[in-house]
């Protein structure tokens, strides 16, 4: 069923935000690198998927901004124990969704235009997603400058600009 | 006579028409969310239990359960009524409504209300 897969998808999503966040070096978490850092992804990707199923679930559609701010969710811990929060909304917003039929009915969005559910469970994957590429991204990036500058300590000699 | 039949007759049909477009339609909640599009603003009337309210001033929002679904009531007029009360709602179907901060999908924009309870 395209429930169950779009279900397992958000599920993924989250686990893998959950091992992001898991397997940053608390030190880097909130690092910027061209603005950005992997704590910060992690969390827009999660505000996203948030907001969506706060909207399904409770018709309220705040932007989850205010509790996701890096000052309130400063380690990794703190972030996997929001994740988890996210994850018990994501499942009791598909416990409502009964079938694939239900994915065609249409839902107003605060923009005040109404999409299909499915174009909104689509859309809120593609963008979870983006932010979770760069969360990848920006790991990869710190960790790399966190390598060259322990090698440049270790070998200042051959360091040459 | 047959002229004030048919006088008899126009009038009743006009007072009929007036009352039935005055009159807001009497719908419940679960076809108003499945096709926010279709009610758009309209005025309908809804009638169940309050599940959620939060105001001051003399306004907020209130969220309405009949049984078959739930929706938010933005108040700017009469207060809100308290959780736990039953009432009847009257008021315009908006689609996308940001009201003290806050973002909601579909709400009623509550014209007139009829509370029984707490």
């Amino acid at each position: 069923m395209l429930v169950s897969a779009l279900d397992r998808a958000f599920v993924d999503s989250i686990d893998s935000l959950k091992a992001i966040a898991r397997s940053v070096d608390p030190a880097l978490l909130y690092q910027r690198a061209n603005d950005l850092s992997v704590g910060e992804q992690i969390l827009r990707s999660a505000a996203v998927i948030e907001q969506t199923f706060g909207g399904l679930t409770a018709n309220l559609w705040d932007d989850p901004f205010e509790w996701t701010l890096p000052e309130t969710l400063a380690t990794s811990e703190s972030i996997v124990a929001y994740l988890a929060e996210v994850d018990s909304i994501r499942e009791r917003a598909f416990s409502s969704i009964d079938g694939d039929q239900a994915l065609t009915r249409y839902v107003a969005v605060p923009s005040g235009e109404s999409k299909t559910l499915i174009e909104l469970l689509l859309e809120t994957l593609v963008r979870a997603s983006e932010y979770r590429g760069r969360a990848v991204a920006m790991l990869a990036i710190t960790k790399g400058r966190k390598e060259e500058s322990q090698k440049a300590q270790r070998e200042p000699g051959d360091f040459t600009v | 006579m047959q002229g004030s039949k048919k006088a008899a007759g126009f009038l009743a049909l006009l007072l009929g028409t007036v009352l039935l477009t005055a009159c807001p339609s009497q719908t419940n909640i679960s076809k108003i969310n499945a096709d926010p599009d279709r009610y758009r603003g309209k005025e309908v009337g809804i009638a169940g239990r309050v599940t959620n309210s939060y105001g001051a001033m003399g306004t907020g929002a209130y969220e309405i359960d009949d049984g078959t679904g739930r929706i938010w009531v933005v108040a700017t007029k009469h207060g809100v009524p308290s959780r736990g009360s039953q009432v009847g709602a009257k008021g315009y179907v908006r689609n996308g409504f940001n009201f003290n901060g806050r973002n909601y999908g579909t709400v009623v924009e509550e014209t007139d209300r009829r509370t029984r309870g707490r």
